[in-house]
């Protein structure tokens, strides 16, 4: 499943990034960064579409760049964007499973923002928003 | 063709290219000069200003891109200029003849040529020559446009007549095929009659001259024959040239569609003037550019009314989205082709340029991302810096700020990577400092100064990590502290606590950054720190702040006097002569609460010196070794040097304990026995070690890299008389000569290879000290300090050859030694045993020695002999080396350099191979044979009588593992003519006591067997015996080598009376 989720804000900075393994972090923070450019060109070309019909799911945002890794993108009618870094080396996962995973993720992360404790812009550091994730993500064995 | 050009664009295609080059020495700033003032001309209209011209000037240009000439006539070199420099008219043949050789080079598409002479005057230059232009110097040639105006025109009149010639051919002629260079031999052999063929060569030929009329400057024409060609093509199946039809039909287009160029920068070198925005692109343009390229711009200036023109243009011009369309449907065929890689790679460039200016990023980033999976092979460091550096920027171009970044840095990494001899960490740092927008990252630190940090923390920090280490390695402390400030101002708290100590008695600092808000200088004096839990001498400080000083950083020492817990509560100060205590619980701005530290006792202080010079050269420092002292040492390959470190206590405490360990820094190279070695029991005798006092330590440094050169060492052992099988081919006769040095001329083409030997080779090490003594030491505290070596080893001899050849006593054999002296200085060669050879610099002679075979068998590192499959390959490395050092010790081959009073080792152990190998091992059989008693071997002639039995006894010994035999024996006498006849028939004159086979036994192993039987020889004479095996199944599983028994050479001698 996901082996990276990351909430990156409206100003593209990250709110919350995690990954498995941990060790290799950084090349899952280059690879989340590098896809904004991506997500940027995307939801710039959607600009024009009525707010109401926009699609929130991205699509796949770069296939190739590492041979079984793949990663989507979604993002919120305010702006906020998640992106997922997929390993796909043993499992085909369908479009309609990552647009779930991605809606999980939003329904969790609106929990977040109703916390009236939360500023938003501050990084996540919500428990149960953590345990979601990591529910999503694979065990590393 | 293997070079890609990494700033092609669309419009290149309509191009000529030209060559400019130097001839002779002429000096770069003079001809760039005039290449500068070449390369203005790069537009000329023919015809009337109907049409244009364009032309590409390049000062390199790789002729194995030149052979692709036929495909994209772009890539074809069809002019050269040379320059060049003649100061007098004697050299002006010399001068004339290298511009002929330098014609040749691209001679089979060149159009014309011009040589330009800069510096002759008189008799020559009166005479008027069109391809040769005479100015008297570099400034006085105001000419030279005019000139290159001229040249290009006689460029267009080939073009032109070239472009007529293939137009015109009708069907009825046999057009030619037109290929790649690659292509070339899959067309051997094809019917040429078929209509298969023929429209190949039709498509083909329309490619081409759709090629040629862009090039003079007829849009319309080539969009025309593109798009005959692409129909052609396709029905033939004829991928790589369909693709390059299609990629024509697309640069056309883009030309029509885009005339401000999609070059950029690079583009805007033919504009120049006319920087027109990507934007304006499809605007009306201005300037006599339009009208001369643009068709449908004619009509409307009413210069050409021809309605036709513009209803073809409408019909053959791509729309904007199809030429995107077509760019990909031709990468697609050129991707089948393996062979053309570079053509893709460029195609996919072009793409993305054009797409850049149609602002479609997405399907651009797509385009990129093939060009980078191609795959070209395997590339230099060089162009993998400028394949990330070209990445990076189209990805700019197009708007992906990030992924720009992300290249980039990869390139700034690129000009550091450890395989570069040189690194360049200016060009590095250049580099990642121009990734720092990508990042989203400013230097100034205003942008951080309040709130909490956001952005992208990891790779931020990363960078920033990166800038300073690369300033530092620049050379420019200054600016890695100023890195590293900013580093720890914005990214503290991302930034992991290091747990540190202080140490009972030692000065320990306090880093503090102070802001000083008023408008004028602040003297602050006596300003320390306030600690509570440990007893601690402040050292106070007296500091001038600047005025509006911004964050600044001070450092306040103190010597903590006990042990214990020590915690840094704030600081005091005296400002305008009034004291105050600073407690950082109240400060408002400061969050922590103090900074907690552990002391721990007191520790011995060592300050090492060597007897090497220091380094300049520091070592690439790997993970947590903080290196002290650099020192570095030149050595001869072989040598070995006593290096003499001084440790002297400057601490307060004795030292008692020295631990040393030392790590070889990886490297490519093989190093053969102990690199260093040092006896610590010496030093530690002297231990210990007071305050004030010094103790020596001595580490030898021992350098053995591998003696054989490589690929150069191409064993060729057949000719040296060595029989594969391990039986000496020769008569027991061959007078092989004993032990010798014999001169032998040097072969030709490896001396001249000299240079290829004499690569300095880097070793670099890092030693490591840990010590302790005093309190510090009875709680289990040390310290450390690293000592960096740095060894060039220079390479002074080398073994170009090793083989064998057998001796005349099965136990023995020699071993042939091709030595080359590498060094610039006569040297001398000696072994164990034999005198020394001398080798003057760059010489190679041949030395023999005489060794006696060596029973490897015995060595207690041959566990592989019980056939365990745990590792083969390994073990048998294991036993090579070992068997390796077991010959090196034995022969003790040294190297001497009287000159220097230098001398070394040289060591076979890298260039023995397994068939040398064979030859120098003993048989694990061992044979004797003994003629009445004696043992024979080697020349010794056994003398016996006629008319008495003699007594011939066969002695086996088993030094095998397993049992071996039964064997049955023959013996064949023979006498040898000594002129390569054998007389074998001796019926008559040798009889057998008894019978003639011997029968042996099967040997358990380490046991001995021996059989006996007797010859009677009837008449005197010289008699050899040789000894031959029946053969059967169990003497076959065993190596013939096994079987090597010893020739017998018995005299029989007249009876005495």
């Amino acid at each position: 499943m996901a082996v990276c989720i990351a909430v990156i804000a409206k100003e593209n900075y990250p709110l919350y990034i995690r990954s498995t393994p941990t060790e290799n972090e950084l090349k899952f923070h280059y690879m989340v960064h590098t896809s904004l450019d991506v997500v940027d060109e995307k939801i710039s070309a959607m600009g024009k579409a009525l707010v109401d019909q926009r699609e929130l799911y991205l699509g796949l945002l770069y296939p190739t760049e590492d041979y079984k890794l793949c990663r989507y993108g979604y993002v919120t009618n305010s702006k906020v964007k998640f992106v997922m870094v997929v390993d796909s080396s043993n499992t085909a996962l369908r479009d309609n499973e990552i647009r779930s995973m991605f809606r999980k993720l939003h329904n969790s992360y609106t929990d977040v923002m109703c916390n009236p404790f939360y500023n938003p812009g501050d990084r996540i550091q919500s428990r149960a928003f953590d345990n979601m994730v990591t529910s999503m993500m694979i065990q590393v064995c | 063709m293997s070079v890609p050009d990494y700033m092609q664009c669309a419009e290149d295609h309509q191009t000529l290219l030209v060559v400019v080059q130097p001839v002779g020495i002429v000096s770069e700033e003079n001809f760039f000069r005039i290449y500068k003032r070449i390369c203005s001309v790069s537009q000329i209209s023919v015809r009337d200003s109907q049409r244009v011209l364009y032309i590409r000037y390049r000062h390199h240009y790789p002729p194995e891109n030149n052979e692709w000439g036929d495909f994209q006539t772009h890539r074809k070199v069809v002019g050269l200029i040379t320059i060049t420099d003649c100061f007098s008219a004697k050299d002006w043949p010399q001068t004339f003849e290298k511009f002929h050789v330098q014609k040749e080079i691209y001679g089979s598409t060149l159009y014309d040529s011009r040589l330009f002479v800069f510096g002759l005057q008189g008799e020559i230059v009166e005479q008027p020559r069109t391809d040769v232009a005479f100015y008297p110097n570099y400034e006085d040639c105001q000419t030279v446009e005019k000139r290159i105006e001229d040249f290009i025109e006689s460029l267009f009149i080939v073009l032109e007549s070239k472009r007529l010639d293939r137009a015109t051919d009708k069907s009825g002629d046999k057009i030619p095929l037109l290929c790649v260079p690659f292509e070339k031999k899959d067309f051997v052999g094809l019917d040429t009659d078929s209509r298969h063929y023929k429209k190949r060569c039709q498509g083909r030929m329309r490619k081409h001259v759709g090629d040629l009329c862009l090039q003079a400057g007829m849009l319309q024409d080539s969009l025309v024959h593109y798009h005959m060609s692409v129909e052609l093509l396709r029905s033939v199946n004829d991928f790589l040239w369909l693709g390059a039809a299609l990629e024509g039909l697309c640069s056309a287009s883009v030309i029509y569609h885009y005339p401000g160029g999609t070059g950029g920068k690079s583009g805007a070198r033919r504009f120049q003037g006319s920087t027109l925005p990507a934007e304006a692109a499809n605007r009306h343009r201005p300037g006599a550019q339009e009208v001369l390229i643009d068709p449908g711009a004619l009509t409307t200036n009413g210069i050409n009314p021809d309605t036709s023109t513009e209803i073809g243009r409408a019909k053959n011009c791509l729309s904007p989205e199809d030429i995107i369309d077509k760019y990909k449907e031709a990468i697609s065929y050129y991707s089948k082709y393996k062979n053309a890689g570079v053509i893709e790679l460029e195609a996919c460039i072009k793409a993305v340029r054009v797409l850049a200016i149609q602002k479609r990023s997405m399907e651009a980033s797509e385009f990129l991302q093939n060009a980078v999976y191609i795959n070209l092979r395997q590339l230099s460091e060089e162009e993998k810096i400028q394949r990330y550096s070209i990445l990076s920027e189209l990805y700019e171009l197009i708007g992906f700020h990030r992924k720009s970044a992300f290249f980039k840095r990869v390139a700034a990494m690129q000009c550091v990577a450890p395989s570069i001899a040189e690194p360049g960490w200016r060009a590095c740092y250049k580099l990642l400092l121009e990734t720092l927008p990508g990042y989203s990252l400013s230097l100034d630190p205003k942008d951080f100064s309040r709130g909490t940090h956001r952005g992208w923390a990891a790779v931020q920090m990363r960078l920033l990590h990166e800038l300073v280490y690369a300033s530092r390695r620049m050379g420019n402390p200054a600016l890695s502290v100023r890195h590293l400030s900013f580093l720890l101002q914005t990214m503290l708290d991302f930034l992991s606590d290091q747990d540190f100590q202080w140490v009972q008695g030692d000065v320990c600092e306090v880093q503090l950054m102070v802001y000083n808000p008023m408008p004028f200088e602040l003297r602050v004096e006596n300003m320390g720190l306030l600690t509570s839990g440990v007893e601690f001498e402040s050292l106070p400080a007296a500091l001038s702040l600047p005025a509006e000083s911004g964050l600044y950083p001070v450092t306040l020492v103190g010597v903590p006097q006990t042990t214990g817990t020590i915690t840094v509560n704030g600081y005091h100060t005296t400002v305008f002569g009034v004291f105050s205590d600073c407690l950082l619980d109240n400060l408002p701005g400061i969050k922590t609460s103090g900074s907690t530290v552990e002391v721990i006792p007191a520790l011995p202080r060592l300050q090492i010196s060597t007897s090497l010079p220091r380094s300049a050269h520091s070592l690439q420092p790997s993970s947590g070794d903080e290196i002290s002292t650099n020192v570095s040492v030149q050595l001869y390959n072989g040598e070995s040097q006593q290096l003499i470190i001084k440790l002297e206590n400057i601490g307060m405490e004795p030292l008692e304990k020295l631990e040393v360990t030392s790590k070889v820094l990886t490297t490519k190279e093989k190093l053969y026995g102990d690199f260093l070695s040092w006896k610590l029991e010496e030093t530690l005798a002297q231990f210990p070690l007071q305050p004030g006092k010094v103790a020596t330590f001595t580490i030898n440094i021992k350098v053995k890299l591998d003696f054989s050169c490589q690929e150069n060492l191409l064993q060729d052992l057949s000719d040296d008389g060595i029989s594969v099988s391990g039986f000496p081919l020769s008569s027991p006769f061959r007078q092989v000569v004993r032990p010798r040095v014999e001169g032998k001329p040097v072969n030709p083409p490896e001396s001249n290879k000299a240079g290829d030997y004499s690569h300095v080779k880097t070793l670099e090490a890092v030693l490591n000290f840990k010590y302790s003594g005093g309190p510090g030491h009875t709680e289990g505290y040390y310290r450390n300090l690293s000592l960096g070596l740095h060894v060039e080893v220079e390479p002074s001899v080398f073994f170009t050859r090793v083989s064998t050849l057998p001796a005349t006593s099965t136990r023995q054999c020699h071993l042939l030694l091709d030595v080359f002296n590498s060094t610039e200085h006569e040297l001398t060669v000696s072994t164990r045993s034999s005198e020394a050879l001398i080798l003057h610099a760059g010489e190679c002679q041949r030395m023999a020695i005489q060794v006696d075979k060596f029973n490897f068998e015995s060595f207690p590192e041959s566990p592989g002999e019980k056939g365990q499959f745990a590792n083969p390959k390994q073990l048998e490395e294991e036993r090579r080396e070992a068997r390796g050092l077991e010959i090196h010790s034995k022969l003790g081959i040294c190297w001497r350099i009287p000159s220097l009073k230098r001398s070394g080792e040289a060591s076979v152990e890298g260039l023995l191979n397994q068939l040398v190998l064979e030859h120098l091992q003993l048989a694990p059989l061992q044979w004797d044979v003994l003629v009445d008693g004696q043992p024979c071997d080697r020349e010794a002639v056994a003398a016996c009588q006629v008319g008495d039995p003699v007594r011939l006894e066969v002695r086996l010994t088993n030094r095998s593992p397993r049992s071996v035999g039964p064997f049955a024996l023959t013996v064949v006498p023979f006498q040898d003519h000594q002129n390569g006849v054998h007389n074998y028939d001796l019926h008559d004159t040798v009889s057998f006591v008894g019978s003639s086979t011997f029968y042996l036994d099967a040997v358990q192993p380490s046991g001995q067997s021996a059989c006996l039987g007797a010859l009677l020889f009837l008449y005197t004479g010289d008699f050899f015996l040789h000894i031959r095996f029946h053969e059967d199944s169990t003497s076959k599983e065993l190596p013939p080598s096994w079987f090597c028994l010893p020739s017998v050479h018995v005299c029989a001698l007249e009876a005495q009376a």
